[in-house]
């Protein structure tokens, strides 16, 4: 299973306290007792704040070993993932800049502008509407449907539904939520959590039931949660391959982060393994699928 | 060298079987003081009486031996190589089917497969030895051309990739890491030639009596690139005996679905990633 929008506490770049950083790491244990091993932290910022371009270590505020110590929780894998809130698209000039700085690349476009010149323009995996309160512009198939081909999806965080207390904001998601899922034809869509408090994860059951009662087949639900795989192989292979042609290391969901380095560059000193001596066989064990 | 008067003499060969009746025709064509005839006598040639043929009969087709000869060239020859390697290997294993189907009541003799394997000519994974060795050379070359000592800093990461990219695989060492088809899982040989949509690898025999007749035998296997993921291993240069450390790469069949040559001048793109698996 996948989460691919756990909300990093801050919108900018400010130190997390301590409880911030607990109650992170409670949502991410929540999600990992919950069966879903690859998650996604999302660090949701205006595009009118600066981005630290001069020093590189600090474009990534998540940094993944202080929050949480993967090592002690066997198959889950941490993914870091930016959301860019747009409304002009031309001011995001530097943003090819940082994309190798994180796993995934998202935008939240607020106009219709915002969202066609974003899909057009910009090497993006993942776009997220405000689906919570009211769209102030309309989804056409035609704009959506440029995006699912190329591979783009599009999100929809099932957090506000059980959390908000307002009956208004509630209406608006599921109003808006059938938009979407009518404006992408039910293809091309992930689920996600977008959870602050680890009470309100849900696991694969309920989400299933849930969506249920708005309609949709189980099957489409199934290849909704299915696609948060190909969102995280696309922002992958961006930082890890040349062009999706040929990526380092040999792993064959080509997910695997481990080996990054921690600040970003693109150096392949993780990616480096030692050779058994006296036994050249040792890279001839056959590899079977689970 | 063309022969002095080369069309004339061949249009005349047609008509005059003997070589003086030509000569002499020409002759007298070309002197001022003969007949300087300006035309060339041609003579109907003999054709034999058109017998009622009956309707199953058909002409044995002329082949001329200079559009043979025009025809073959490299590529083509690979090709009826490989096909027949490749039929050469069916039979091979067929013949191991049949007698593994035998029921005999005294003990079968065991199944001559050495011998069977040099008669039918099916190549051999250690043949193509000499070729890995040749390729990983070139990689090393290709992909880290700056590192000339072990203190050396490697580059960086998407400048090798992008070298790689359009690297030449033949002679490469490759696994199938993962593939739609469960069959090809695993398999592992040195590419013999890279074509638009295969690898066409050269595996190794197992030895192993309970194996399947088909990897008895071994010799070429023909895998699609298409939703097909490739491993390879590359050794970093000029290490020294105790830190003797390597690069893992995965090719991803589905975006070289090209030929070498072309791939070197391609400019790659990223897609929609649902296809690569």
């Amino acid at each position: 299973m996948y989460d691919l929008n756990v909300p990093w506490p801050r919108n900018n770049y400010e130190k997390l306290t301590d409880e911030q950083v607990v109650g992170l790491r409670n949502v991410i244990v929540t999600l990992y007792s919950l069966k879903v091993y690859k998650v996604a932290i999302n660090f949701e910022i205006d595009e009118s704040i600066r981005l630290p371009v001069n020093s590189p270590q600090e474009i990534n505020p998540i940094k993944v070993p202080e929050i949480i110590d993967v090592a002690k929780f066997p198959g889950l894998s941490v993914y870091t993932r930016l959301t860019v809130v747009v409304n002009d698209s031309s001011k995001l000039v530097s943003f090819n800049k940082f994309q190798n700085y994180f796993d995934l690349v998202a935008i939240k476009p607020v106009s219709e502008k915002a969202l066609q010149l974003s899909i057009i323009n910009l090497n993006i995996d993942l776009i997220s509407v405000a689906l919570s309160s009211r769209l102030n512009f309309y989804l056409k198939h035609k704009i959506v449907g440029q995006a699912i081909k190329k591979g783009v999806k599009f999100e929809i965080c099932y957090d506000s539904l059980i959390s908000s207390s307002s009956s208004m904001s509630r209406k608006h998601l599921i109003s808006n939520l059938i938009q979407l899922i009518r404006a992408t034809r039910s293809n091309g869509v992930v689920i996600a959590g977008g959870c602050t408090d680890a009470i309100n994860v849900r696991s694969l059951n309920n989400i299933v039931n849930f969506f249920e009662t708005l309609g949709l087949k189980r099957n489409k639900i199934n290849q909704f949660i299915e696609n948060s795989r190909y969102v995280l192989m696309n922002g992958r292979l961006r930082i890890n391959s040349y062009k999706q042609v040929i990526a380092l290391d040999d792993d064959d969901e080509l997910l695997d982060n481990s080996k990054d380095d921690p600040m970003g560059n693109s150096v392949v000193n993780g990616y480096k393994k030692q050779k058994r001596k006296g036994d050249a066989d040792e890279q001839t064990v056959k590899r079977t699928k689970i | 060298m063309l022969e002095k008067n080369e069309l004339e003499r061949h249009l005349l060969s047609r008509c005059f079987s003997d070589r003086e009746k030509i000569d002499e025709l020409l002759e007298t064509r070309y002197t001022f003081t003969g007949a300087q005839k300006p035309s060339l006598v041609l003579l109907p040639t003999k054709t034999e009486e058109s017998k009622a043929k009956s309707l199953l009969h058909s002409e044995p087709t002329y082949i001329d031996e200079q559009l043979k000869k025009r025809k073959t060239n490299t590529r083509l020859e690979a090709r009826t190589y490989l096909k027949t390697v490749k039929k050469n290997q069916d039979s091979l294993v067929r013949k191991i089917q049949e007698y593994n189907r035998l029921k005999l009541k005294t003990p079968k003799k065991p199944f001559p497969l050495s011998k069977l394997i040099v008669k039918f000519q099916i190549p051999t994974y250690e043949e193509f030895l000499p070729m890995n060795r040749l390729w990983n050379d070139y990689a090393q070359s290709l992909a880290f051309p700056e590192i000339k000592s072990p203190e050396d800093k490697l580059p960086n990461k998407q400048m090798i990739l992008a070298r790689l990219a359009t690297a030449e695989y033949s002679g490469c060492l490759l696994t199938v890491l993962d593939s739609r088809n469960p069959n090809l899982l695993g398999l592992k040989g040195i590419v013999v030639y890279d074509t638009q949509y295969t690898f066409i690898i050269c595996v190794e025999r197992d030895e192993d009596e309970d194996a399947t007749p088909a990897k008895q035998v071994g010799g070429f296997r023909f895998v699609p690139k298409k939703f097909t993921l490739f491993t390879f291993d590359l050794e970093l240069p000029n290490q020294t005996e105790q830190d003797d450390k390597y690069l893992s790469f995965t090719l991803i069949g589905s975006r070289i679905d090209t030929r070498a040559v072309d791939r070197s001048t391609k400019k790659f793109k990223s897609h929609n990633v649902e296809n690569i698996l």
